[in-house]
């Protein structure tokens, strides 16, 4: 089944960690056609998982490599860094990015201080904080421009 | 030296004795009780935090330190806290612990200095102790055939009145060195081997089994 999974798939992509960030974007790139494997650590998880995935679920580390060769990263074309520590996304997008050279990385990174080592071309860094800042920013200013009138 | 030692328990506690009389020690350890019980037992400088946030380490005060050693139970920890040493901290060599063998050339693909898999070694050493008796030490050459072993000399050796020339030991076998009572002796063929002598042996692969025996034993196989 597995194999079969693999043998016709051009546009794989994998989710490291069912987080809720991780399974809401499964659950997103399903709808798009794109086919998908999440894995975790925690087949507890996999719960999280919408009714929109149709993907495949690995119950692994994504952070060794062998569990992600084994989900066939060589052919992967997008790979997310997305589960709860830092440090594991850091070293998946490494793996994913440096060794494998997948074309796109995303990792999900809390403290995006030190990251001089995750500055690849193919690596994209998603930070939460600055997310929510930037919709504060977006959201105040709409009132403000509201109060003015 | 300036040593950081990064996370771990008894292991960090032992470093620390082993490196603090000749070296300069630094401590970061996320467990609180931790850290206060090496700083309490050591009298040396811990700070206690997250070791992957750089700003615990810059508390630390060991930006251009000669050395980190990472101890940390997670591999990626391990690896985020070396490349903040390397990156940020200008530390010029830094010490990974890894629980997956698979890591080891891994993190030395991403700059870690040095990769150390407490899984690969421990189960090197335990094929070693099991199946060498009284072996202490064995190194090989890479890409040859020779091997320098280690040996203790059993204290009831048969074969310890007869002087090396006549000890009709395998060909292409030296002796390279005796230790006995702490001091180096350099043999020659008047030599003698006493028991409890540490011998340090240059011998083909294929003879040092047969070393161990003669020595350790006294009887030649």
């Amino acid at each position: 089944m597995f194999d079969n999974f693999f043998r016709k798939k051009k546009n794989l992509v994998i989710i490291a960690g069912a987080s809720r960030f991780g399974s809401r974007l499964a659950g997103l790139m399903c709808e798009q056609e794109f086919d998908v494997v999440v894995i975790d650590k925690n087949i507890n998880s996999f719960c999280k998982l919408p009714d929109s995935f149709s993907g495949l679920t690995f119950d692994g580390d994504a952070s060794d490599n062998s569990v992600l060769e084994l989900n066939n990263i060589k052919q992967c074309i997008i790979c997310i860094a997305a589960t709860d520590s830092d440090t594991t996304n850091s070293l998946i997008a490494q793996i994913a990015a440096k060794v494998y050279n997948v074309p796109n990385v995303y990792v999900r990174l809390n403290d995006t201080s030190n990251n001089s080592f995750l500055q690849k071309s193919n690596i994209h860094i998603i930070c939460p904080s600055d997310l929510c800042v930037k919709e504060f920013e977006k959201q105040y200013a709409v009132k403000e421009t509201e109060a003015a009138l | 030296m300036k040593i950081a030692i990064v996370d771990g328990i008894s292991e960090a506690d032992f470093l620390i004795s082993s490196l603090k009389d000749n070296n300069k020690i630094s401590v970061i350890n996320r467990n609180e009780e931790y850290a206060q019980f090496l700083a309490d037992k050591h009298s040396i400088p811990v700070t206690h935090g997250d070791p992957c946030k750089e700003y615990i380490l810059r508390a630390a005060e060991i930006v251009n330190f000669d050395v980190l050693i990472s101890l940390s139970e997670n591999d990626a920890d391990n690896l985020a806290i070396c490349q903040i040493a390397k990156d940020k901290l200008n530390i010029k060599k830094t010490v990974a612990v890894v629980e997956n063998p698979r890591n080891v050339d891994l993190f030395k693909t991403f700059g870690v200095t040095e990769v150390i898999s407490s899984a690969y070694l421990a189960s090197r050493q335990i094929a070693k102790i099991s199946t060498l008796e009284n072996l202490i030490n064995s190194f090989s050459i890479e890409k040859s055939n020779i091997e320098i072993t280690e040996i203790d000399v059993a204290s009831d050796c048969k074969i310890s009145n007869i002087p090396l020339s006549e000890m009709k030991l395998p060909s292409q076998v030296i002796i390279a060195c005796i230790i006995r009572n702490g001091s180096m002796i350099v043999p020659n063929g008047r030599s003698f081997v006493n028991g409890n002598d540490r011998l340090i042996i240059v011998s083909p692969s294929e003879t040092q089994n047969l070393l161990i025996n003669l020595f350790t034993k006294g009887s030649v196989a």
